[in-house]
């Protein structure tokens, strides 16, 4: 149980006040003998009690009592606004820097530590940064030599392997792109993003895609919001999930982007619908609803889904009402 | 076609080399700025390949230092996200393209880099045997004219230009109607079935797709 400072100081100067209020009469009990054969009268006994015992204690509790809640109260006031300058710095993922006096001595070494604390987290997100474009950079590179060389190969093998190659170059953006956007606020990346924009520009991007098999793609515009966000980011993860909706469609049927209202984007299938246990084991493990489908990996829903969080979104399957998935971004 | 690849990795650099040769493409290999710069001093090229991170420098900022008569530059690098093509565009590049990229698209990126100086606008646009005369807007199916209005023809223009790509209702509201005409939701969908119907009695395969919410594309329909 977490009781507050002031509470402990009330009741330790209670207790207090009341041990030593049973010392103190034993002593003067003893010394004006009102425990001995013939003690002196009932009203002397208590105005001996009263003046040396209960007025003494009484005095010395409540001037104590006086100072402890003013310094705690201003112990109190300077410790909630470091608090509310270490949390600002923590959404931001940015660096806490204590007041350099003002912060007791007993507490000055606890925000020291908080604030190193925040420093080397800013330091790990920047690192973090830098590792996935290395790493991105590393991969890559091996991998637009591999297609140079296919290019020599004039067989069908060839173009699938290229395809593959594709794909795999797709995943490692998409890997990067995961990283900037955990990583955005530190590195002061986070753009204002329009979210009836990137909705738009999805469907326009797959409209090719979609008719080329026989499907449709549209989008409805209910009055979407804005965030600060990665573009780019949140444009691949809502691309990433639409063509998953888009796979689930039998020829014939139609996806739907209904963008809005507010930060809020629900992409709508004409597929057997997902039961939310089965999407959140999808998104989290990166399986793909049919193991038995050809392109790709499932690691693209999983990686989406991380964008979505990184940018304070759920994703949440409106089954079985409808076959759809709805991503609502909150704040 | 004579180019310059600007490659710190020698294997891919030769592997290029190859295989936009195999396109009509002739490329020699730099494998740091400086001897690029020697290069760029002693031979033309029409073109440059320039890869971003380069032992002796970053590409974007060599490109700065080159004088403005400098051949058009294809950035060709493993940083593709949009960040890294903004950075790159803005550094001067007149193209960008991320690695691993196909080689039919790096030598048609070329191609298109050494015409775009001083060649003049087509006065046609054409795609699989349907063409557009910006000068008469005229439309014509395998060389045979299509009675097509004024207004279908400016709203096949763009579609034309980037075939099975997506054109936004707002461009061709624009296009199509004055800032002052008032645009009735329909207006739009109206010119697209006129459209179509043309298209379709003039035996041509291609087609007006509508992408709700979005806009328009034309695509071609396999025989």
């Amino acid at each position: 149980m977490r009781r507050s400072i002031q509470l402990q100081l009330t009741i330790g100067l209670l207790l207090a006040g009341l041990i030593s209020g049973v010392v103190m009469a034993v002593f003067v009990a003893h010394h004006y003998g009102l425990l001995s054969a013939s003690p002196p009268p009932l009203m002397v006994a208590w105005r001996e009690i009263s003046d040396h015992v209960i007025v003494p204690i009484l005095i010395f509790t409540t001037t104590f009592g006086l100072c402890a809640a003013i310094v705690l109260r201003s112990v109190t006031n300077h410790l909630r606004k470091e608090t509310e300058k270490a949390t600002a710095s923590a959404q931001r993922l940015d660096v806490y820097l204590p007041q350099a006096d003002g912060l007791p001595s007993e507490i000055a070494p606890f925000a020291q530590s908080l604030s190193d604390l925040s420093i080397r987290l800013k330091r790990h997100a920047e690192l973090q940064e830098e590792f996935a474009q290395d790493a991105a950079h590393e991969l890559k590179t091996p991998l637009a030599i591999m297609e140079l060389e296919l290019d020599q190969v004039d067989e069908p093998w060839g173009s699938r392997m290229k395809a593959n190659i594709q794909s795999l170059a797709g995943l490692i953006d998409q890997l990067l792109l995961l990283s900037r956007s955990q990583s955005a606020q530190a590195a002061d990346t986070a753009q204002w993003v329009d979210l009836g924009e990137i909705a738009a520009s999805v469907v326009g991007d797959l409209a090719p895609y979609a008719v080329h098999r026989g499907k449709d793609v549209a989008l409805r515009d209910l009055g979407a919001g804005s965030m600060t966000g990665l573009e780019e980011a949140l444009s691949t993860a809502i691309r990433t999930l639409t063509i998953n909706a888009l796979e689930a469609t039998p020829e014939g049927g139609s996806v739907t982007i209904e963008a809005g209202p507010g930060r809020r984007i629900v992409i709508y299938d004409d597929g057997p619908g997902i039961p939310p246990d089965r999407l959140s084991s999808l998104l989290a493990r990166g399986k793909r609803m049919d193991e038995s489908t050809k392109s790709g990996t499932g690691l693209g829903l999983a990686i989406a889904s991380r964008i979505v969080e990184a940018h304070g979104g759920e994703i949440q399957s409106v089954f079985p009402q409808r076959s759809a998935i709805e991503i609502i971004f909150s704040g | 076609m004579r180019t310059l690849i600007i490659e710190d990795n020698p294997k891919f650099a030769v592997l290029l080399k190859d295989a936009i040769g195999r396109r009509g493409i002739s490329a020699e290999i730099a494998t740091t700025l400086a001897e690029a710069s020697t290069m760029l001093e002693t031979c033309t090229y029409e073109a440059l390949i320039l890869d971003l991170g380069m032992p002796d420098g970053d590409g974007a900022e060599w490109i700065k230092s080159l004088p403005a008569t400098r051949p058009p530059v294809l950035m060709l690098t493993a940083r593709s996200t949009l960040q890294d093509r903004v950075l790159g565009l803005d550094a001067g590049a007149d193209d960008y393209l991320g690695k691993p990229a196909d080689p039919d698209e790096i030598a048609a990126r070329l191609r298109a880099l050494a015409r775009r100086p001083g060649t003049r606008q087509e006065p046609r646009v054409e795609h699989e045997d349907l063409v557009l005369d910006l000068n008469s807007r005229e439309v014509l199916y395998q060389g045979t004219p299509l009675s097509i209005g004024i207004k279908e023809a400016d709203f096949l223009e763009p579609l034309l230009k980037r075939p099975g790509r997506v054109c936004s209702r707002k461009q061709l509201e624009d296009r199509l109607y004055g800032l002052a005409e008032p645009v009735t939701p329909n207006a739009l969908e109206a010119v697209a079935s006129r459209l179509r119907r043309r298209l379709q009695a003039g035996g041509a395969p291609h087609r007006i797709h509508t992408v709700r919410g979005v806009g328009y594309m034309l695509t071609v329909e396999a025989p």
